[in-house]
Order: structure tokens, then C-alpha cells, then sequence
């Protein structure tokens, strides 16, 4: 999963590279969503603090 | 005053230092022998995604919603290192990989993604630089040498990080402790070695 979040930076980055700006915009926020889903997978171990 | 030239300079200067970091976990990484946990490299996700709003300012010119791509992969990467940070506050719960001057690589990312948050709220005071000079679409080939080298940095950086990040975790999930690559079959890396 980390290496698709990787992947859709990559393609932004070089779809914003030969100036098609709204399409990045959206890889860019289809990879931070995917990144968020991503994080909320990998917490899973209960913090030691009184929060 | 920050012109759009000049600020288009600055978040080169900015995008370079991003892949200037990036670079430097890659160092740890294969001269260190450290391997990044899935956190580590959803922490080099966010430092990559900042990097996409510095590159839209680079090439497309500076406008108020490529620093609110910064401030989301910001925040994104401040959580992320929080959480991680937190994972080990409490002496004895101990740590992962070798700290660097002092503090381990999450503690200096969640100090990166608070400066990058500082740095973008003071830049977008400065709206002299949201003024149009031009209106064709920004292009990698118009750019100056400044900005192609940081846009060439972060574009390889990115597509190296997704083949590496393939090789040590495969299709699916990292291992939270990973000792090898998965492309190499996932047994541990002699104790020499890492």
C-alpha cells in the first residue's frame, strides 16, 4: 500500500511537471486520503500515556 | 517583497531541502543499515507530499492553495511522527534506530513538518508573490536551472522510494520491525550488515 501512496506522488509529480495542474491536484489527494487510511491501519498498539 | 520570481525561487531552494532529506534517509538506510518501519515511511510519504506543493509553486507559480497542499502533507506528517514520538515518551518503552545529534528520525521529522507549518503561514503573508505576471501553464522545459534540478530531485526521489519501499515490503504490508528486504526473501540481514 505504501509503495501505491508512493507511486500516485510519482505520477503527480510528474503530471504537474508538464503543467496539468487540477489532475495532480487530485493524485496528490487520492494519496494523502490513501495515506491517512494507511495510518489509521498501523495504529494499533495502545499508547503508554494518560491523554 | 517577495516577488512570484523570487518566491518561485525560494520553494526551490525549499524542494531541494526536501529531497536533501529524503536523500539523507536513504543514506541511514544503506549505509546505516537502518530500515525504515511503516511508520517511518509514511513519514517519508508526507515529506514527499509537502514536496508537491513546493514543485506546483516551482512550475505553476505561488498561489494560496499549493501552500494549503504544504500545511495538509504537513499536518499528515506531524501526526504520523506525533504518534511515533508518543509510541516511545515513556523511558524503558524504548526507541527505533539510531538517533541522529541527539534525537531519533521522528523526533527531527516532527520538528521538519513544524517548520514547514511555520514557514508556509509566515510565506502566505506575503501576497505580493500571488501576483499574475503570466498565464500560460507552467512547464518543466520553461523553468530556470534552479528549478529544474529541485523538480528532477523530488520526481527521482519519489519513483525511487516507491521501487525501495516495494522491495522491502512487498504488494501489501511492511513488518513493523523489518529485518530485510521482502524482495530478498525477508530473512533477517546478518547482524554486520544492519
Amino acid at each position: 500500500m505504501t509503495t501505491l501512496i508512493f507511486a500516485l506522488l510519482t505520477a503527480a509529480f510528474w503530471v504537474a511537471a508538464i503543467g496539468r495542474a487540477r489532475p495532480a491536484g487530485l493524485l496528490f489527494a487520492l494519496a494523502l486520503v490513501l495515506g491517512l487510511v494507511w495510518f489509521n491501519h498501523h495504529m494499533t498498539d495502545p499508547l503508554a500515556i494518560s491523554l | 517583497m517577495l516577488t512570484p520570481a523570487l518566491a518561485r525561487q525560494l520553494n526551490a531552494l525549499g524542494l531541494l531541502a526536501i529531497s536533501a532529506a529524503l536523500a539523507f534517509a536513504y543514506y541511514d538506510q544503506f549505509f546505516g543499515g537502518d530500515l525504515p518501519c511503516p511508520l517511518c515511511l509514511l513519514q517519508r510519504v508526507a515529506l514527499t507530499a509537502v514536496g508537491f506543493g513546493l514543485l506546483m509553486n516551482v512550475v505553476h507559480g505561488p498561489r494560496p492553495r499549493h501552500y494549503g497542499f504544504m500545511l495538509l502533507a504537513a499536518c499528515f506528517g506531524a501526526a504520523v511522527a506525533s504518534r511515533q514520538v508518543l509510541l516511545h515518551i515513556v523511558p524503558g518503552t524504548g526507541s527505533y534506530g539510531a538517533p541522529f545529534l541527539g534525537l531519533h528520525f521522528y523526533t527531527w521529522a516532527l520538528v521538519l513538518f513544524c517548520l514547514v507549518i511555520l514557514g508556509s503561514a509566515i510565506l502566505l503573508l506575503m501576497d505580493r508573490q500571488f501576483e499574475r505576471t503570466e498565464t500560460a501553464p507552467g512547464r518543466f522545459s520553461a523553468l530556470p536551472v534552479l528549478g529544474k534540478v529541485a523538480v528532477a530531485a523530488i520526481i527521482v526521489l519519489a519513483a525511487a522510494n516507491t521501487v525501495t519501499t516495494f522491495a522491502e515490503c512487498g504488494p501489501i504490508e511492511c513488518a513493523d520491525d523489518p529485518t530485510n528486504y521482502w524482495i530478498l526473501g525477508g530473512e533477517p540481514l546478518p547482524a554486520a550488515a544492519r
